[in-house]
């Protein structure tokens, strides 16, 4: 039998610390066989895996950047072009953050996404001193992509065990998106009208039509007693 | 309650379903260890072959509009190898649809439940039954007079009831609310990692100390835990109440196998002063004497009952529920005990079974808002008083493995924590 001097408690043969105090285990003979009781178990904490995420992102855009930023001033003696990958890394790095520093709550991603991208919208356009297209076209579509991001979210939240009706959901954020960034831009054009997006609207309504009609009629069988029980 | 093929949740479960998330998991695990191997595929037969005797199991949890209920599904769950911390949430990517868990590890089975499903009494009754038909799988005869379920059994009505619904009497005053107790301080460990001490004490010494000064074990036990808190918060700290689960079927007369318990709290306040262990023993057997009685829990079960009846809570969407739910535990209903203290009793077996048997365990399950929870069961001559707990640090376990050294009980300790990770080092 194997002791901890400190606690006084017997500990398992392989024990090489008492499991209370830390205390090494002194012994004055070999461990018996002593089957283990419990798996052995390394828990990675959540938070280490988000930075690990970070870090491994962060790193790469660097990497990348600042390659084409080397390749860019010694072709061209300054920065020329590479300045649109440059900012075009910043941004990505910025959304990758705001996902990992908020992976538990979706809905505070969308919501920072949509003002992180506004916003970096909203630098580009005003950098000459003066909006132009920012509040007619680039606000809109942020805000319509971030409402058809919430409804997806929504839906995935409200059903999150009928994948089918969370795909219907996506496309169908997709096809209205479509539709108004098409109805966005053409109006700021000063044409009027759908066009594109209804190659976007005939490949996902059939989608949607079979998606909604296999959840209702081959998904479960909806029990309105069960669901509606007070 | 069945009705068809689903089933209303009993009240204390619409607190467990609303609560139960990576931390508080709601998950306990009630296990017997046996002289010799698992063989996991003999297992799984047993275990298909006993999952229709109790249908309230094979179910899984949906949500209402208002409330929670469980689903009748069929088959079984699948028989796996233990690889991670015992006591984890229950996932639709690791469970499936299930919200019990059988497991093996070495001469181990496993199983762990959701208070979704059953108290441990409940979770107890189906592992012997489990553990039964596994041992006749190995060519053991087991004798069917100890009132342990068999397969091709029709279930009683009775143990689907929601038995806190049958003794409710609107017409009692309610308890009494209790005051705000110590919470314990730890740095988390990581979600879903539950350090495990189990320390193993032979039953004697106990039973002689219990009658030594005319308490019950449980109330012994209560009493050492109240200490050792007091040991490992310091003497500034405030109030320590030990909440300890009372199995309400001895009280009432029901069979059902849903959750059916309530709880009696024990408490101290180290801001009056030193307590000599005699004090807190008095002080802890009339205190419990005077809790668990039919009259005094039926205050309890009026207080739950009545507000989950009530026409406005009851018309709350879900989300909501939850999420005040949740609010008020953390704040106010959980905030009443320091820690938990379940005892599951002394486990008998036919002799058949016995030879075959070292031992059962008992695992409470994790809960955010006291870190820390204690449960004891016995088999034969040994008592297993097992630690779960999600705050690194084991100052409360080693004040009571300690304490009761020092009471002349040598515990044996065994963790999961192997490496000791979650044990900080501690000065000489």
């Amino acid at each position: 039998m194997t002791y901890c001097s400190r606690c006084g408690v017997e500990v398992e043969e392989r024990a090489e610390a008492c499991p209370l105090c830390e205390a090494p285990i002194q012994r004055l003979d070999e461990p018996r066989e002593d089957p283990a009781r419990y798996p052995d178990v390394v828990a990675t904490p959540d938070r280490q895996v988000r930075y690990l995420v970070w870090i491994l992102s962060t790193a790469a855009l660097s990497s990348l950047t600042l390659t084409l930023v080397t390749l860019d001033v010694v072709l061209n003696h300054r920065i020329t072009w590479s300045l649109y990958p440059l900012v075009g890394a910043g941004v990505i790095w910025l959304l990758i953050t705001l996902v990992v520093a908020l992976a538990r709550r979706p809905i505070f991603v969308i919501v920072g996404q949509a003002v992180a991208t506004g916003g970096f919208l909203f630098l580009i356009d005003i950098s000459d001193g003066h909006l132009h297209w920012f509040v007619p076209l680039a606000l809109p579509i942020v805000a319509v992509v971030t409402a058809a991001s919430l409804l997806v979210w929504l839906v995935a939240r409200l059903s999150r065990r009928a994948p089918a009706l969370i795909a219907a959901a996506v496309l169908f954020g997709c096809g209205a998106g479509s539709v108004a960034v098409d109805l966005l831009v053409s109006a700021y054009l000063g044409t009027p009208g759908m066009s594109w997006s209804f190659i976007v609207l005939g490949a996902t309504v059939p989608l949607i039509v079979f998606l909604l009609y296999f959840h209702i009629r081959l998904g479960r069988r909806i029990h309105l007693g069960r669901i509606l029980h007070r | 309650m069945p009705a068809g093929n689903w089933y209303r949740l009993d009240n204390a479960a619409r607190v467990f379903a609303a609560l139960a998330s990576r931390r508080t998991t709601a998950v306990y695990r009630v296990a017997v260890a046996l002289r010799g191997p698992v063989d996991a595929a003999m297992l799984q037969d047993a275990l298909d072959t006993l999952m229709p005797r109790f249908p309230y199991f094979r179910v899984r949890l949906r949500r209402g509009l208002f409330w929670h209920y469980l689903e009748e599904i069929p088959g079984a769950p699948r028989v796996r190898t233990e690889r991670r911390a015992p006591c984890r949430r229950m996932t639709r990517a690791e469970d499936g649809p299930w919200q019990l868990r059988v497991l093996v590890f070495g001469r181990r089975i496993a199983v762990e439940c959701s208070h979704v499903l059953t108290d441990g009494a409940g979770a107890l009754l189906f592992l012997r039954a489990l553990l039964a038909g596994y041992l006749e799988r190995l060519g053991v005869v087991v004798p069917h007079e100890d009132g342990t379920p068999r397969p091709g059994e029709e279930p009683h009505p009775e143990e689907a009831e929601d038995a806190y619904r049958r003794f409710y009497d609107p017409n009692v005053p309610p308890p009494p609310f209790g005051t705000r107790a110590l919470r314990l301080r730890g740095t988390a460990l990581p979600s879903d990692d539950c350090r495990v001490v189990h320390g193993v004490v032979p039953l004697a010494p106990l039973r002689e100390l219990s009658g030594e000064h005319g308490v019950t074990l449980t109330e012994l036990l209560a009493s050492i835990l109240l200490a050792s808190v007091a040991d490992a918060a310091g003497k500034d700290s405030g109030p320590i109440a030990v909440m300890t689960p009372v199995d309400l079927r001895g009280l009432y007369p029901s069979r059902t196998m849903r959750n059916f318990f309530l709880s009696v709290t024990a408490s101290i306040d180290p801001r009056l002063g030193d307590y000599s262990s005699e004090e807190i023993l008095r002080d802890v057997h009339h205190s419990v004497q005077g809790q668990v009685s039919a009259k005094s829990i039926s205050r309890q079960i009026r207080r739950n009952v009545r507000a989950e009846r009530n026409a406005f809570i009851r018309h709350i969407p879900l989300p909501l529920k939850v999420a005040v739910n949740r609010r008020l535990y953390m704040r106010r209903w959980g905030t009443r005990f320091t820690t938990v203290l379940s005892n599951l009793g002394r486990v008998e077996l036919p002799p058949s079974l016995d030879e075959h048997v070292e031992r059962f365990e008992v695992i409470p399950n994790p809960s955010a808002a006291h870190g820390i929870g204690c449960a004891v069961i016995g088999y034969g001559e040994r008592v297993v008083i097992t630690f779960a707990s999600i705050v690194s640090g084991t100052g409360v376990e080693r004040a009571f493995f300690t304490r009761l050294r020092r009471m002349g009980v040598t515990a044996r300790i065994e963790t999961n924590d192997a490496d000791g990770s979650t044990v900080p080092p501690t000065g000489p």
